[in-house]
């Protein structure tokens, strides 16, 4: 039986390869010949995705009392990224800015459920943990009481 | 365990030495509580100063910028704020598990979410603190670190 820690392992391994071999077949031949036509959505695309960690690195270090209103600024902040570099990329054909919540939406629920599940998972290991703690600590005491 | 005590009127202190055959998790934690046996800070009730042995407290609050170390049956004040206190009982099985609360790890019962994604613990005597979801990792960290202790 397959654990899903070794799925996740290998989801995870898999994408990244995605974005290595993404990048090298997009931007090394660009570099060599320099056409940067092809290469340039995806260095776009990794600039902005660049911004979008480092602005979340920020608001995971700054304590919001409300999980769901960190979910909404990091959402906010997310559209935000994404509208300002497809109005300078010019990503979005003038009409069709909805299309911009109808590709980060659905991506950003996708990543807040795998956030969800890996808390959950977190919480769990945590609780284990103070179960066998907590163990080690009645059965100290129970030695101590028996000694004295 | 073998317990030797012996009374020496002129040691000015208590010593204890550790005699084991192999070092194994079991000695290193043993080792480690005795080490942390006496550590105490200071706190205020009332006026009056009180050493606070670092086992027996709770937990450690910051609210309005002010700082409350609690015990099982009381509550103290300290001039220190959260994060010196922290730096203090880095050493120790203390986490912190919101940017307003360190929490003795000994006397974490659970934890668990809530509905809206919010977070608590439940402690040995019932009490239930805030946890934030920023801390989570750390948390899971200083249990995985504690794991060998």
């Amino acid at each position: 039986m397959i654990s899903l820690n070794r799925i996740k392992e290998f989801i995870k391994k898999w994408i990244m390869l995605f974005g290595l071999v993404s990048v090298s077949i997009t931007v090394i031949p660009a570099l060599i010949s320099g056409n940067w036509e092809f290469a340039s959505t995806f260095v776009q695309i990794m600039f902005a995705l660049l911004v979008i960690c480092l602005l979340q690195l920020f608001t995971d270090k700054i304590s919001i009392r409300t999980p769901i209103l960190k979910y909404l600024i990091d959402l906010g902040m997310t559209l935000s990224v994404v509208s300002f570099f497809g109005w300078i990329f010019k990503w979005f054909e003038p009409g069709y800015v909805w299309m911009m919540f109808v590709m980060v939406i659905p991506s950003y629920i996708v990543g807040a459920f795998l956030d969800l599940v890996k808390v959950k998972k977190d919480v769990d290991f945590i609780n284990k943990q103070i179960t066998i703690r907590r163990k080690k600590i009645n059965a100290d005491l129970g030695k101590n009481q028996n000694e004295s | 365990l073998k317990v030797i005590k012996k009374q020496i009127e002129s040691q000015s202190e208590i010593e204890v030495e550790v005699r084991y055959a192999k070092m194994d998790s079991t000695v290193h934690g043993l080792i480690k509580r005795i080490e942390h046996f006496g550590r105490s800070i200071y706190g205020t009730d009332n006026g009056r100063q009180y050493k606070i042995q670092v086992g027996d407290i709770y937990y450690i609050e910051s609210v309005d910028k002010k700082t409350f170390i609690y015990t099982k049956e009381a509550v103290f004040r300290s001039e220190l704020r959260l994060y010196q206190l922290f730096e203090i009982l880095k050493e120790t099985d203390f986490v912190q598990v919101s940017k307003f609360c360190i929490v003795n790890m000994d006397v974490m019962e659970s934890i668990r979410t809530l509905p809206g994604s919010r977070m608590e613990s439940t402690l040995i005597n019932g009490e239930k603190i805030n946890v934030s979801r920023t801390y989570l990792s750390e948390i899971k960290a200083a249990f995985i670190a504690k794991e060998d202790d």
